[in-house]
């Protein structure tokens, strides 16, 4: 049985243009881009618009939003070490954080503790945390186990659309328990006051900032330690390695995944507490942007990276903060502060295009397999 | 000069590096196995000449082109094919249509005239009084049917006649194997990289592959690289061998002469085990150099 | 064994066991359906489904909705309960009996502590009407004040719903001792009495209109649900079809959608025929606002068709699909509006092309950057393209052009648009011109669906899909052959959104959001990714039922997010799917021995992430 072979076939005119044609816009693309950042900025600084102490106020800033992104990110990049998929519903987890968080304070603030002392709005706020913490790990499991662990080996598209529908029906449930409007946060009169220590206050820092900055680092630290001492963290990253050798070697896969799923979440939990006291308000969507944003910080450091993720959410946070007013407000756009969530946006985008690996991942090869 | 050259090539993985220095040659129109222990580096290396992997140091070469840089969809258009470890089918598509993929590259039509083509029922046309009227076939439909025919002429050749429209995934393993090799062939190769081909194959098929493979250098003039397991299979077509150890070749030449190299045997069986293949050689030697004793 | 024997042992075997099973362990499993249940019913009553389905009538005057929903989960519970019970009719009544009460007793409990803590503070739908529902008030015609309700006392009927579901709960699991045919009958009278209660209003509302049928619809309707006599005709026409289907099929079990039938000609003409007469005449039938809702399914369908290309075929998952929409609907506005914003004043037919073009262009724009990017990356990535053109459309920075959170205005009508105008009752009124168009857009698709799916590049797109990596070793340009995919894509969603616009008069800003992008992409995978059919019903389910009940659209994500869940479990193909996507997803055969599936495309964005090592 003769079959022939054909003769090899190049590429016809329009396939090769079109390949021209993507590398150029490829090119232009970064070109524009470093054009938008270096003219902004330099339109900005030479403007002298802005005082030393602005920039000051906005890099404490952006270290506060960044501990909180950096808290949520360290869940996203746990589960997707772990399960190689991205945990949509996490930024929800983050939101029923910061409504636990609110629920605990009204308490509080019924039984006069809140405000007590500054001892007693420490206890509080510990205790939010701590609240926060257990009802998202409790959340987080039950999602884990109706929406993700069924389907651990379907192709990932389906596993990704229930994440979505998790995220959606975590957001909903929210909404109808509690109603669509907004819960502000009693405020902790001790928070807003300037702190009397040294360095911090001359910098302007109030408790409230300290408190946030400070539990971010503490509580990344101690995951850190969890993950790189204990016997479960380095099951944790056995399986995130390589899931069947470590099933191979009786690591327990299934509860590791449900450790890492608690652990996150319980970081998201208390951010989200962070975020309530920092930002003072929460609606039922509150936790879906912040969540992708939080994505982003975990992609910008690595994703599967734990201290990328730390230092995603702190570089991220500042790159929000500064970045509107250095850079958008320099090339005239009104009202700069909407667009920046495109700051963080456009940071996935090209992370993803140019750097996948994001800042601390390693590159272990091109590869395409 | 060699089909495919590859010349110091060197793939690392982080800390491990799974291809080391490797400079190896493929002569057009012949079979060649690679072989070696589990871990040696042989799928790494043909990930690397697919394009799958980018190679850190070195150059891989076909028909003097220069492909270590190439994309692998680049490095198909210059006439390599390739199959799987693990069979690697589209499951939801039918036989027929798994290998018009592989024919993918050898069609032309472009999507503006599938759009716009006129439907088949007008182009097979009606017979009016004696007269038979119709639109002109179109390109597409022709080519199309073109390929279809091609399609069913593979699967045939490969032994899987009348399966055109069998759900990928509802055939059993044998045939599975022999359609990824279909699929392969669908992008008329020059060199054809088979990983395992009969793996998980009884004797009998492995017996009715290994005829198979012959078949497409001998018939089709497709140069082939193999990597196997099976070493009858191995011993039986390959005209040359070379064994792979951690990334190295190890050695390289004939069955035989691989079948008694110490470095090969010690890698496969271990120290020990070459050292007593060693002693029974020698002392094999020794009696037959010794005179026979005499009465 | 002798005869006798046999058969003593036989008829000893076949007389059902009333031992009590008295393990502990053995009812674990009931134990834990019970909790289960119990949540449930505390989500449903706490999430407020309970008290807004309260407002609509099942049957007037006898049960509503709420209460319905309430009896439902406690027969469920009983009928799970049952099922988990150990081996023996006794046990499972029992077992169904227990799981009903632990349901029961939830929203005892709920009765007990609700009042006290006063937790609507918290839970605003812990309110007293739902106290009043939950403990059967008006059966006992007590008059529960409202200060009751504040702590004072719990309402003495307390134990009502504990006895109520448990109740229940036993004729759930009685359900699991009868025959399987007669379950399945009274489940399907419940379900149909239910289901034509919900649409009570739709059917009614065109019956009204002609004298011969509206003194029909008066008995059989009341304006929210069914009446009593509605109820029982339903029951016995659900009885005789019944009867009739098992004549017919006397072996065959209910499947929820038949395997690969084949049709007669014979039959397959006048059906088809039949359902294009329906279609074509549809919005003519109803007043109201029933026409808008129709064009609007329609107009999404449409949608759904163009993701389909991207996702349904290609696999591209595009949650930033809004992203087009919204520029072929400021296009359209733009070219067409003769308010202060538009700068031509074009007819809708001339600029339709154009806000796809401009759409297509979008596409390319967007495309090229990230379709080098892998599996979820990409949803991500193009989620933040679809945010980052919400956010844009919204700004002060373009505020001038295309009007900020106002948007665009005063966009007419296709026919107005070319100066023709048509009375509000006339037959071609502004939603029924927009759904004729949809209808005319949907077939232009499917067609060009269809033409590319059985063609190179749909073959090249499909193997994409399940497989990226073989797919490029055998020459298929990945950029390329993706490119066309999401621009196709992007050319649908424009014209969706030129439509959208020209049916609400106006685009504003706050319609351009992520809800958008994933109520397409829930049509698409409900439907059945790469089926036509499939996304006409996605849109007809996805789209129609909330607007046609209006308690449902306030809820409507928290369905869509558990309809997501649970068909990515139980039937990831989609309700209608496609040949295709039914062999990929749903093995019924298991692969044979030694056999693998093809692993999917492994996630990170075309690089290996930092945590794996590389092959053998």
């Amino acid at each position: 049985m003769q079959t022939t072979l054909r003769p090899r076939r190049s590429p016809s005119r329009t396939e090769t243009a079109f390949e021209a044609a993507v590398n150029v816009f490829l090119w232009a693309f970064r070109i524009i881009l470093v054009l938008i950042v270096v003219v902004g900025s330099y339109l900005t600084i030479t403007s002298g618009k802005f005082t030393v102490d602005t920039w000051v106020t906005l890099i404490i800033n952006g270290a506060v939003q960044g501990g909180i992104y950096a808290l949520v990110a360290l869940g996203y990049t746990m589960v997707y070490g772990i399960m190689k998929m991205i945990n949509f519903a996490h930024g929800e987890i983050f939101m029923i954080g910061i409504f636990a968080g609110y629920f605990t304070a009204e308490i509080l603030e019924d039984f006069g503790i809140l405000n007590a002392s500054a001892l007693a709005s420490l206890f509080s706020i510990t205790l939010m945390m701590i609240v926060a913490a257990t009802i998202s790990t409790l959340v987080a499991l039950a999602v884990e186990r109706v929406a993700y662990r069924p389907l651990r080996h379907s192709p990932r598209l389906v596993l990704l659309i229930s994440a979505i529908g998790a995220s959606y029906f975590l957001q909903y449930t929210v909404r109808g328990l509690v109603g669509p409007g907004i819960f502000k946060y009693p405020t902790i009169d001790v928070m807003e006051e300037e702190t009397g220590l040294p360095i911090l206050s001359a910098l302007g820092m109030t408790w409230i900032q300290v408190i946030v900055i400070g539990s971010a680092l503490l509580m990344m630290a101690v995951l850190y330690a969890f993950v790189m001492r204990s016997k479960q963290g380095t099951a944790i990253r056995a399986v995130s390695e390589d899931k069947e050798a470590a099933a191979l070697m009786g690591v327990d896969v299934t509860r590791a995944v449900v450790i890492t799923f608690g652990v996150g979440a319980a970081m998201a939990g208390a951010a989200g507490v962070l975020y309530g006291l920092y930002w003072g308000q929460v609606q039922f969507y509150t936790g879906f942007i912040p969540g992708i944003k939080a994505f982003t910080a975990a992609v910008l450091g690595g994703i599967g990276n734990i201290p990328g993720a730390m230092v995603g959410g702190f570089v991220l946070g500042e790159a929000e903060s500064i970045g509107s007013l250095l850079i958008i407000d320099g090339l005239g756009v009104p009202s700069p502060g909407q667009l920046k969530d495109v700051i963080a946006f456009t940071i996935l985008v090209m992370v993803l295009m140019f750097r996948p690996q994001g800042i601390m991942g390693e590159r272990l090869s091109r590869s395409r397999a | 000069m060699a089909l495919l050259e590859t010349r110091n090539a060197t793939k690392r993985f982080g800390g491990l590096t799974a291809v080391n220095d490797l400079s190896f040659d493929l002569d057009e129109g012949a079979i060649v196995s690679v072989i070696g222990p589990n871990g040696a580096g042989k799928t790494t290396f043909f990930n690397c000449i697919a394009g799958f992997y980018q190679i850190d140091e070195g150059s891989i070469t076909l028909d003097g082109t220069e492909i270590h840089e190439q994309r692998p969809d680049k490095i198909a258009r210059l006439g390599l094919s390739r199959t799987y470890q693990n069979i690697r089918l589209f499951g939801g598509m039918t036989a027929a249509e798994n290998v018009l993929v592989g024919e993918h590259q050898h069609l032309e039509s472009s999507w503006f005239r599938t759009v716009f083509r006129s439907p088949k029922r007008l182009q097979k046309g009606w017979t009016i009084r004696g007269r038979h009227l119709h639109l002109p076939v179109s390109s597409v439909d022709r080519e199309e049917a073109e390929a279809r025919a091609e399609a069913e002429r593979l699967l045939a050749y490969v032994g899987l006649e009348g399966t055109a429209d069998t759900s990928a995934s509802n055939m059993p393993y044998g045939d599975q194997r022999r359609l990824e090799i279909a699929r392969a062939l669908g992008a008329s190769p020059r060199i054809l990289l088979l990983d395992e081909p009969t793996a998980g194959m009884n004797p009998a098929e492995t017996h009715d592959l290994t005829g198979l493979i012959r078949r497409l250098r001998d018939d089709l003039g497709i140069t082939i690289l193999l990597i196997e397991h099976e070493m009858r299979v191995v011993m039986d077509i390959s005209e040359r061998i070379t064994v792979l150890d951690y990334g190295e070749r190890i050695a390289e030449g004939s069955a035989a002469e691989i079948q008694s190299d110490q470095r090969v045997i010690e890698a496969y069986l271990g120290k020990a085990a070459a050292e007593a293949e060693a002693e029974r050689i020698e002392t094999a030697a020794e009696a037959a150099s010794t005179p026979a004793e005499s009465d | 064994m002798t005869a006798q024997t046999a058969t003593a042992q036989t008829s000893a075997d076949e007389r059902p066991d009333w031992s009590l099973n008295t393990d502990r362990h053995a009812w674990k499993p009931v134990v834990i359906a019970g909790l289960l249940f119990a949540f449930a019913a505390l989500y449903i009553t706490l999430v407020g489904l309970v008290n807004t389905f309260h407002e609509r009538d099942t049957i007037e005057d006898v049960i509503t909705l709420g209460q319905t929903m309430l009896l439902v989960t406690f027969g469920s519970a009983g009928y799970v309960g049952a099922t988990r019970a150990p081996k023996g009719p006794l046990n499972a009544i029992i077992g169904a009996a227990v799981t009903g009460l632990i349901t029961g007793a939830a929203l005892s409990a709920l009765l007990i502590v609700g009042p006290a803590l006063d937790l609507r503070d918290f839970f605003p739908n812990a309110s007293p009407d739902l106290y009043n529902l939950l403990s059967g008030a008006e059966f006992f015609e007590l008059e529960n004040t409202r200060e009751m309700w504040r702590g004072e006392a719990f309402p003495v009927t307390f134990w009502f719903p504990s006895v109520v579901a448990m109740s229940v709960g036993v004729v759930g699991g009685l359900l699991t001792l009868m025959p399987r045919r007669a379950r399945n009958l009274i489940v399907l009278v419940i379900g149909a009495i239910i289901v034509m209660g919900m649409f009570a209003s739709v059917v009614r509302s065109p019956m009204l209109q002609h004298d011969a049928t509206s003194g029909v619809a008066r008995d059989i309707f009341s304006s929210s649900g069914l009446r009593m006599p509605g109820a029982i005709l339903v029951a016995v026409s659900v009885i005789i079809i019944y009867a009739i289907w098992v004549v017919f099929h006397p072996r065959e079990r209910w499947r929820a959608v038949p395997a690969e039938t084949k049709h007669s000609p014979l039959l397959t003409i006048p059906a088809g025929a039949l359902v294009l007469i329906v279609v074509l005449l549809l919005p003519l039938g109803f007043t109201g606002f029933i026409p808008a809702v129709i064009a609007l399914i329609a107009l999404y369908a449409l949608m759904g068709l163009g993701l389909n290309i991207t996702l349904g075929l290609a696999g591209l998952l595009d949650l930033g699909f809004v992203a087009f929409f919204a520029v072929g609907a400021y296009t359209l506005a733009l070219l067409t509006s003769t308010g202060e914003l538009g700068i031509a004043q074009w007819s809708f037919f001339v600029a339709v092309p154009f806000a796809m073009l401009a759409a297509m262009g979008f596409g390319i724009l967007l495309g090229l950057p990230i379709l080098g990017i892998r599996g979820d990356y990409l949803a991500i990535a193009t989620l933040g393209f679809g945010e980052i053109i919400a956010i844009l459309a919204r700004s002060d920075l373009l505020k001038d052009y295309i009007g900020g959170p106002n948007g665009i205005l005063n966009v007419p009508k296709p026919l107005a648009s070319m100066g023709i105008e048509i009375p509000p009752d006339h037959w071609l009124a502004g939603p029924n011109q927009i759904y004729y168009i949809s209808l005319i857009c949907i077939l232009v698709i499917s067609f060009i669906a269809i033409r590319l799916r059985d063609s190179r590049l749909g073959r090249a797109w499909v193997a994409i899909r399940e497989d990226e990596d073989v797919a490029e070793a055998l020459g298929i340009n990945l950029v390329q052959t993706k490119s066309l995919a999401y621009m196709l894509g992007a050319a649908f969603a424009g014209l969706g959104g030129a439509i959208f616009a020209a049916l609400y008069g106006s685009i504003i800003s706050s319609s351009v959001n992520l809800n958008v992008s994933i109520l397409i992409v829930t049509i698409v995978t409900l439907g059945g990714m790469g089926s036509i059919p499939g996304m006409i019903l996605g849109a007809i389910v996805i789209i129609g039922l909330p607007e046609l009940f209006r308690e449902f659209a306030e809820y409507r994500f928290l369905f869509y997010g558990v309809a997501l869940i649970l068909v990515m479990r139980w039937r990831p193909e989609g309700l209608l799917p496609s040949r295709v996507g039914r062999q990929e997803l749903h093995d019924d055969e298991p692969a044979l021995e030694g056999e693998e599936k093809p692993p999917s495309s492994p996630g990170g964005p075309g690089e290996a992430p930092a945590t794996s090592t590389g092959g053998a």
